[in-house]
């Protein structure tokens, strides 16, 4: 019997941490307005690439000239106007302190990879999957902190939480999307990332816990991580 | 297989028919009859009718970082290999595309903050014809700036 309540409280508590689940694209749109307006940033519409990986990430047609794309992947894994304004601010953070330059290193190296896609066996080439590994490795870890620390900073800026990227890096977490420190991905280890961006926005306020952080707390406690 | 590719463009004898000048920036390029050109990003490609051979230009930004790093940090990214330094200072490497096809790329700086990057697809495997356009093409670029 207290076999069967542990287990119906765990099955309820999973199943309302799965619900909680997803923003809609006018979420995203109203955190891009306030957070581009905060930091006097040129208003370009949103792409959003219809692609299950959650990302964002910023497309150079040269130093000018760039859009902005979040795919459909990272909507459904965050929870917040806070978490997406963190997301963008970071990708901000990327085109404002000059790292354009890797940007468009990497999207030239997609464009010469791409060249002949006209002959391209569609069933024996992943074209996605590795221009999205390239993605991946457009800056280096320290431009990574850098965008991370800008983007903590822009969150305060226009009045969201200060910890909404940190919750956005730990959706990515609990979703399974951890990034590592070698091959294609270049950026910092989830955990050094989360670890420094909680020193960043905890300089700002101290964190609140979410009911949703609540939920999973226990929710690891009773699955015996 | 560079040198097949230099063997290539050095001797190449048809002489290609030309649609027009094109201009991306501050690159100017006479596109063979046949072959199409569209601006990708930073990037200028010019194919040829059956796509299996290409020109690519870009004038991108150094950054911060000497064209020897921007070249090594390409190569790595395309899973190329023969990463070379000539005596002007210039670097090339090959490559193989997506699509399976040889490519080679040389990187130039251009002195103003950014680099020149100049790719060719297909040498391995374009017809005479083809080869001889894509010489052509690389010849006929001019810098307007």
């Amino acid at each position: 019997m207290k076999r069967a309540i542990i287990f119906a409280v765990l099955c309820v508590l999973l199943t309302r941490s799965e619900s909680f689940g997803g923003i809609a694209r006018g979420t995203a749109e109203s955190a891009w307005r306030k957070i581009t307006e905060a930091d006097d940033f040129r208003m370009t519409p949103i792409i959003y690439d219809d692609d299950s990986e959650p990302n964002a990430y910023v497309k150079f047609q040269d130093e000018e000239n760039f859009t902005f794309h979040v795919t459909a992947g990272l909507l459904k894994i965050l929870e917040t106007e806070d978490e997406i304004a963190g997301v963008l601010g970071h990708e901000i953070g990327h085109v404002r302190l000059g790292h354009y330059a890797n940007m468009i290193l990497t999207d030239t190296a997609q464009t010469l990879m791409n060249t002949n896609a006209d002959n391209i066996d569609p069933l024996a080439l992943e074209i996605g999957r590795i221009d999205s590994e390239l993605r991946e490795m457009r800056f280096s870890r320290q431009q990574e902190t850098e965008a991370d620390d800008y983007g903590v900073k822009l969150l305060r800026k226009a009045g969201f939480n200060v910890w909404g990227l940190y919750n956005a890096m730990k959706r990515f977490d609990d979703n399974g999307y951890t990034s590592g420190q070698s091959g294609f991905n270049s950026h910092p280890s989830s955990h050094e990332r989360l670890s420094h961006l909680a020193d960043m926005a905890g300089k700002f306020q101290p964190r609140k816990k979410s009911q949703h952080d609540s939920v999973n707390e226990l929710a690891d406690i009773l699955m015996g991580k | 297989m560079k040198k097949f590719l230099l063997t290539v463009i050095i001797f190449a004898m048809a002489v290609p028919s030309v649609a027009g000048v094109k201009h991306f920036g501050p690159l100017s390029v006479e596109v063979p009859k046949g072959w199409t050109a569209s601006q990708q990003g930073s990037a200028t490609v010019i194919k040829s009718l059956r796509s299996n051979a290409s020109v690519t230009v870009a004038v991108n930004p150094m950054g911060e970082a000497s064209l020897g790093e921007i070249a090594g940090r390409l190569c790595e990214q395309m899973n190329g290999h023969d990463l070379e330094r000539d005596s002007e200072g210039d670097y090339t490497f090959l490559f193989t595309n997506h699509a399976g096809a040889g490519c080679f790329a040389l990187l130039t700086d251009a002195e103003d903050g950014r680099y020149i990057l100049l790719s060719a697809s297909g040498v391995d495997s374009c017809s005479n014809n083809e080869c001889s356009e894509i010489e052509a093409v690389i010849d006929s670029l001019e810098w307007n700036e």
